[in-house]
């Protein structure tokens, strides 16, 4: 994921965002059109809340007025009240909380690309649903493309058009969540996805989350 | 005290000079530790021959590294300067590391992974956050060098060291009572405004 906004440069091959080869770009521009959401969140804790949602904007140049409408705008989206949030400090903040806001710094900028490792990794189940109906919600709206790193395979289920099944650093298995379970092909892509019977009811909700 | 009280327009002309003497010395300190301190948390390899070096340095007895400097640098003001200098780089060097090494990493992570540029990374995010350690070396090396700056009065730079030197010539206890007692208020009014700002620089942590 992180060869895709150059924080980590492929030894072999290449990786091209929208047709363009990511390696011809400045990194630091190239980042700033892609979203960046990690398991650990790392906020800034040395600035507010409205702060940290404001870094890509700001980068940016976007006029102060527009910076705080959007941080306003966004901090909704990620259901915490502005008028609450917007002065607060990382550290007074739930691991929720802050995921919250960490997936609201990362689309400020409405990025044409969202990278995702994890980035629902610290929260509690219930939380976490949450979050993916959020987050769910916000794709859709923005349009965005989500490469989304998760060890769950209910949340891959949940959130993806296609997935990427990794193994030692190798693809095993691509398809929609329909195609994979129906055919795994590979007995780790079988073994992953549950014995027979939780396959079958996975199968059976990804059908009809696709209709 | 008797003399601090007589001659109080005179303990402040020399306490005045002491603060100048440190303050420069201190600024020209800081300005060459920031760099180096940078350069030595980014690259481990530099960090241990460097903070060796400058450990070895804070060692010198001060008056012996003093002695050095004249030959080289004359009488007065800048033997002095580069001698205080020169003593608070160990503590500052070794506190921008420590500082810049304490910055979480996530941030790191994420401040280049949203697009800073490495500047922009080390002013706005790196930086902010090593500074309430970074000010802890300042403060340390303050109070070392408002002690240290003492000497400043044997190669003819002034300061209170004048009263201290002048009570051993004269034999009069009330002078080095007076240079004393004013180089340890300014070193106990230094660490409690540094530790103030430290406070400050580290508030919403």
């Amino acid at each position: 994921m992180r060869t895709v906004n150059r924080l980590v440069v492929p030894t072999a091959g290449r990786v091209t965002l929208d047709g363009v080869d990511v390696a011809s770009m400045d990194p630091a521009i190239l980042r700033r059109g892609i979203g960046y959401a990690i398991q650990a969140v790392g906020l800034f804790p040395h600035m507010t809340v409205a702060q940290n949602v404001a870094v890509v904007p700001e980068l940016l140049d976007w006029g102060k007025a527009d910076v705080a409408a959007r941080v306003d705008e966004l901090l909704a989206l990620v259901d915490l009240d502005p008028a609450r949030y917007r002065a607060r400090y990382p550290r007074d903040l739930s691991g929720g909380e802050a995921q919250r806001v960490g997936v609201a710094r990362a689309i400020a900028a409405r990025p044409h690309a969202l990278l995702m490792d994890e980035p629902f990794g610290a929260v509690d189940a219930i939380v976490r649903a949450s979050l993916q109906d959020e987050l769910l919600k916000i794709a859709r709206a923005l349009d965005t493309t989500v490469l989304f790193v998760t060890h769950d395979v209910d949340e891959a289920l949940r959130l993806a058009d296609r997935i990427v099944v990794m193994r030692d650093g190798s693809i095993v298995r691509e398809g929609t969540p329909v195609e994979i379970l129906e055919d795994p092909r590979d007995d780790y892509v079988r073994a992953l996805f549950g014995d027979d019977e939780s396959r079958a009811f996975r199968l059976q909700r990804a059908r009809r989350a696709a209709s | 005290m008797t003399y601090l009280l007589a001659h109080a327009g005179r303990v402040a002309q020399l306490g005045g000079a002491h603060v100048l003497l440190v303050l420069a010395a201190l600024a020209v300190a800081c300005a060459v530790a920031l760099p180096l301190g940078i350069l030595a948390a980014r690259n481990p390899r530099v960090a241990t021959p460097l903070l060796g070096a400058l450990g070895a340095v804070y060692t010198i007895p001060s008056l012996a590294l003093l002695a050095v400097l004249v030959r080289f640098l004359g009488l007065g003001f800048w033997p002095v300067l580069v001698a205080l200098a020169g003593y608070a780089q160990f503590v500052l060097v070794r506190n921008v590391v420590a500082g810049l090494r304490g910055v979480p990493a996530a941030a790191v992570d994420a401040a280049r992974g949203l697009g800073f540029t490495g500047a922009q990374s080390l002013r706005r995010v790196e930086l902010p956050l090593a500074l309430p350690t970074m000010l802890g070396g300042v403060r340390v090396a303050t109070v070392a060098m408002i002690a240290i700056a003492t000497l400043a009065a044997y190669v003819g730079a002034g300061g209170l060291g004048t009263l201290i030197f002048e009570g051993l010539a004269y034999r009069q206890n009330d002078r080095i009572v007076a240079g004393s007692l004013c180089a340890m208020a300014l070193a106990v009014l230094a660490d409690a405004a540094l530790r103030a700002a430290e406070r400050g620089a580290a508030r919403g942590r």
